[in-house]
């Protein structure tokens, strides 16, 4: 009788399973699968794209490797603010993550790796390898955003950073 | 059965008379696509053990550009009209502190009016340097190109870095 059971119990599974993945066609199961595909078409396309991160310039807010959703509609109603990470298309489809560090009309420096906007200090706690980068400061032009990655122990020759036009950025992370 | 062969025979003929029209009026485009790309292939360098060799290949310039062609740029002394000769020994003069350039070319859009195309795309230039030192620039490139005597030329071509 347990042997039975068992059996059927397992019948029943397997039927359960093929139901789920090998379903009948029928009109119904083609209108959800139509609507599954539209509905992924539309939320990864147009909302949430996804993006694999391959770099370390953001670490440690950011891992070298990883998948991340970049919400297109994020700045559509909302303003770009210091301090905001932003997906940057920069080559086909290769894009850049990075931090905001000045806005337009703000004068940015870097002083033995500590970040001055408008002379004064900013306040970075995301940075944790902070490294002894110098450079002269510069006004972001109107129009352009000063961006940079967390990991500043990157040597500036190696790391991409600096003016980009506001339409270049296509959103913000989802999380 | 004459009803079924007068349909068929009406839609070949529209699907052809739309593919003709396609073609005659994207015709314009092709050209200032064969252009850019014309362009590109110019700006681009194979590494070679032959000195001079490909040294005939910036003849090209004269049909790509027109002359002079107006040139925008951060650097000031790029940053006006140059005439197709000094823009030749610009390029020259870029080969020659590289053993290989390869530039490719992505988001293109061409947008055509008349005698007037304005186009721009994104370019990545990878550069070997004769140290072996390896760089790559991304830049955004936005132009103009004019039919002068039927044959289109660059008129306008503004460079910019995408991060700079």
């Amino acid at each position: 009788m347990k042997k039975f059971l068992s059996s059927g119990f397992r019948l029943h599974v397997k039927h359960a399973v093929k139901e789920f993945f090998f379903p009948k066609l029928t009109k119904m199961v083609l209108l959800r699968m139509s609507l599954v595909v539209i509905s992924a078409i539309l939320l990864f396309g147009f909302v949430l794209r996804p993006c694999f991160i391959n770099g370390e310039s953001m670490q440690p807010a950011y891992d070298r490797s990883g998948l991340v959703f970049c919400n297109l509609l994020r700045y559509r109603y909302k303003k770009l603010q210091r301090g905001d990470v932003v997906v940057i298309s920069y080559f086909g489809k290769r894009y850049l993550l990075k931090r905001i560090v000045a806005l337009a009309g703000e004068e940015v420096e870097f002083r033995n790796g500590t970040v001055f906007v408008n002379g004064e200090k900013l306040d970075e706690p995301y940075v944790r390898y902070r490294g002894n980068w110098n450079i002269k400061p510069l006004t972001v032009a109107p129009g352009h955003c000063f961006v940079v990655g967390d990991n500043r122990a990157q040597h500036p020759g190696e790391h991409v950073f600096g003016e980009v036009r506001l339409e270049r950025i296509v959103g913000g992370l989802l999380f | 059965m004459k009803k079924l062969i007068l349909a068929i025979g009406i839609i070949a003929i529209l699907l052809i008379t739309a593919g003709l029209y396609y073609w005659y009026a994207t015709r314009d485009q092709r050209a200032v696509k064969k252009l850019l790309n014309n362009m590109i292939q110019l700006c681009n360098k194979v590494p070679s053990k032959v000195p001079h060799h490909g040294i005939l290949k910036y003849s090209g310039i004269d049909t790509i550009f027109a002359d002079p062609v107006r040139v925008y740029s951060e650097y000031p002394e790029f940053d006006q009209k140059l005439p197709r000769n000094k823009l030749r020994t610009v390029l020259i003069l870029l080969h020659r502190g590289v053993v290989k350039m390869d530039v490719e070319t992505g988001n293109l859009h061409i947008s055509v009016s008349e005698n007037r195309a304005d186009f721009s795309f994104d370019a990545s230039v990878k550069m070997v340097y004769k140290d072996r030192m390896f760089r790559e620039e991304v830049v955004a490139v936005k132009g103009r190109a004019e039919k002068q005597e039927g044959r289109w030329f660059v008129t306008e071509l503004a460079v910019e870095l995408v991060v700079k």
